[in-house]
């Protein structure tokens, strides 16, 4: 199963659907819309994105993502209002000063810098591997790819800075998505993949970079929403006591059932042992009877 | 001397923007001018403007071996060495005669026999055969009768 974790979400956008679709078709089964957010946000602030945007691909799972754009330490903790309403949380650091901030103390679930641009700050080792170990990813996208050749020259550099304070990613730490404004942008996950080796990556870390690293960014993205600091999680208390002690019943009637079922083969079996036991002793004063006049001749 | 060491990349051409919604809509022909050389020509600018003349002279080998314009697919050769720029270069690719297009590598192969396996199969498969209605024209691949899957059975199909 692939991901694509980056699709820039426009409700104006004519293309948006079309993009889906194109995704869909080549093999992508979760996907996550991108709103883009910047500064200080209300704290009314609602998720733009419905709860099931395209219903007619029911075999496909959508998340919503936002990616909060920080030029200030100050923005980096709105965590809290944007928890209850998006699956993912991203965070694009504009400078050293908020990216030293991010890997240290918040809790987002990735970093998404933008690699089409000349990078204000170095990514050192540093700092990535305290976000690796953080469970932190970087964000690689190839999207801009396919615009000027600046940018090109930029996405392959800054990737490249980016996998080599990973130290080749070897223990994993970066996912790759689209970020496709156009419905031509997107490419087939194993494109992606083969990108990602021709930009620095092993051929088994780029694959995981877009399913199994994918996986865990949502699946951490998920235990930090649902729980408490991502130790402690509620759950349903008296739904779940009743399905336990619904259980129980279950398994009482059917432990009885069982039980009483072999007692009854246990009296069948009794019955027919004692016929045996019946016989058995006929059969040895035969043996014995036959034995006997041996014997004696 | 050693053996000339060779990938063989089977990919299919995607149009996006083809006839809009409908199943199918991405699997349209190539328009019939399409053949092997303008395939060859949009690969190498591709190449030479992602990689330059290093990548250019690296995949020299590269060769179009077929490209069925009436299903969209292809067959190209190139140096083991090399295959990923190559593909990167098939990724890369935007325009093929003036329409957007997505280049979906589906196989890399070692041999060109196993790529035209593969052809044939996912032929099939989008014609909605079953895995026993296959095997026949499988064998024919692999006995060399189909030569550049220029068969009657497509046509049959639609």
């Amino acid at each position: 199963m692939f991901y694509d974790l980056n699709v820039p979400y426009n409700p104006e956008d004519a293309e948006l659907p079309r993009t889906i679709g194109n995704l869909v078709e080549l093999g992508y089964r979760t996907i996550a819309l991108t709103v883009t957010l910047t500064g200080k946000i209300p704290p009314d602030h609602v998720c733009p994105i419905p709860s099931n945007p395209f219903p007619q691909y029911p075999e496909v799972r959508f998340l919503t993502r936002c990616l909060l754009v920080c030029e200030d330490t100050s923005q980096i903790h709105q965590r809290p209002t944007l928890t209850t309403s998006y699956d993912i949380l991203s965070i694009r650091p504009l400078n050293d000063k908020v990216l030293q901030q991010i890997v240290g103390a918040t809790e987002y679930d990735l970093i998404s810098v933008d690699i089409s641009q000349r990078l204000s700050f170095l990514v050192k080792h540093k700092a990535a591997g305290t976000a690796f170990r953080r469970g932190l990813k970087w964000e690689l996208c190839y999207n801009p790819t396919a615009e000027n050749a600046e940018s090109r020259r930029y996405i392959i550099q800054n990737s490249q800075q980016i996998i080599r304070a990973l130290r080749d990613a070897k223990r994993g730490g970066i996912i790759i998505t689209s970020g496709a404004t156009k419905s031509v942008a997107v490419r087939a996950p194993h494109e992606a993949i083969n990108f990602g080796v021709v930009l620095g990556l092993k051929p088994e870390i780029a694959r995981l970079a877009i399913e199994k690293e994918c996986k865990e960014v949502v699946r951490m993205a998920e235990a930090r929403r649902r729980s408490w600091r991502g130790a402690v999680e509620a759950i349903d208390t008296i739904g779940f006591a009743e399905s336990i002690l619904k259980k129980e019943r279950e398994e009482n009637n059917k432990r009885k059932a069982e039980e009483e079922a072999a007692d009854d083969s246990r009296k069948k079996v009794r019955k027919t042992n004692g016929q045996q036991l019946d016989e058995q002793p006929s059969k040895r004063q035969q043996k014995k009877a036959n034995k006997n006049p041996k014997q004696r001749s | 001397m050693v053996r000339y060491k060779a990938r063989y990349l089977l990919f299919e051409v995607l149009y996006p923007e083809g006839p809009p919604n409908g199943t199918g809509s991405y699997h349209t022909p190539s328009p019939n001018s399409t053949n092997e050389k303008i395939i060859a020509k949009a690969i190498r600018d591709s190449i030479a403007l992602n990689f330059g003349d290093w990548g250019l002279g690296t995949s020299s080998y590269m060769n179009v071996k077929f490209f069925k314009a009436q299903i969209s697919k292809g067959i190209v050769r190139c140096a083991r060495d090399h295959f990923r720029t190559v593909w990167a270069a098939l990724t890369l690719l935007r325009e093929l005669n003036g329409k957007p297009v997505i280049i979906r590598v589906v196989r890399c192969s070692g041999t060109i026999l196993k790529a035209k396996k593969a052809q044939m199969k996912r032929i099939q498969k989008e014609a909605g055969a079953s895995k026993a209605a296959m095997a026949p024209a499988l064998k024919e691949v692999e006995r060399g009768l189909v030569d550049n899957l220029e068969d009657g059975e497509l046509e049959q199909d639609d």
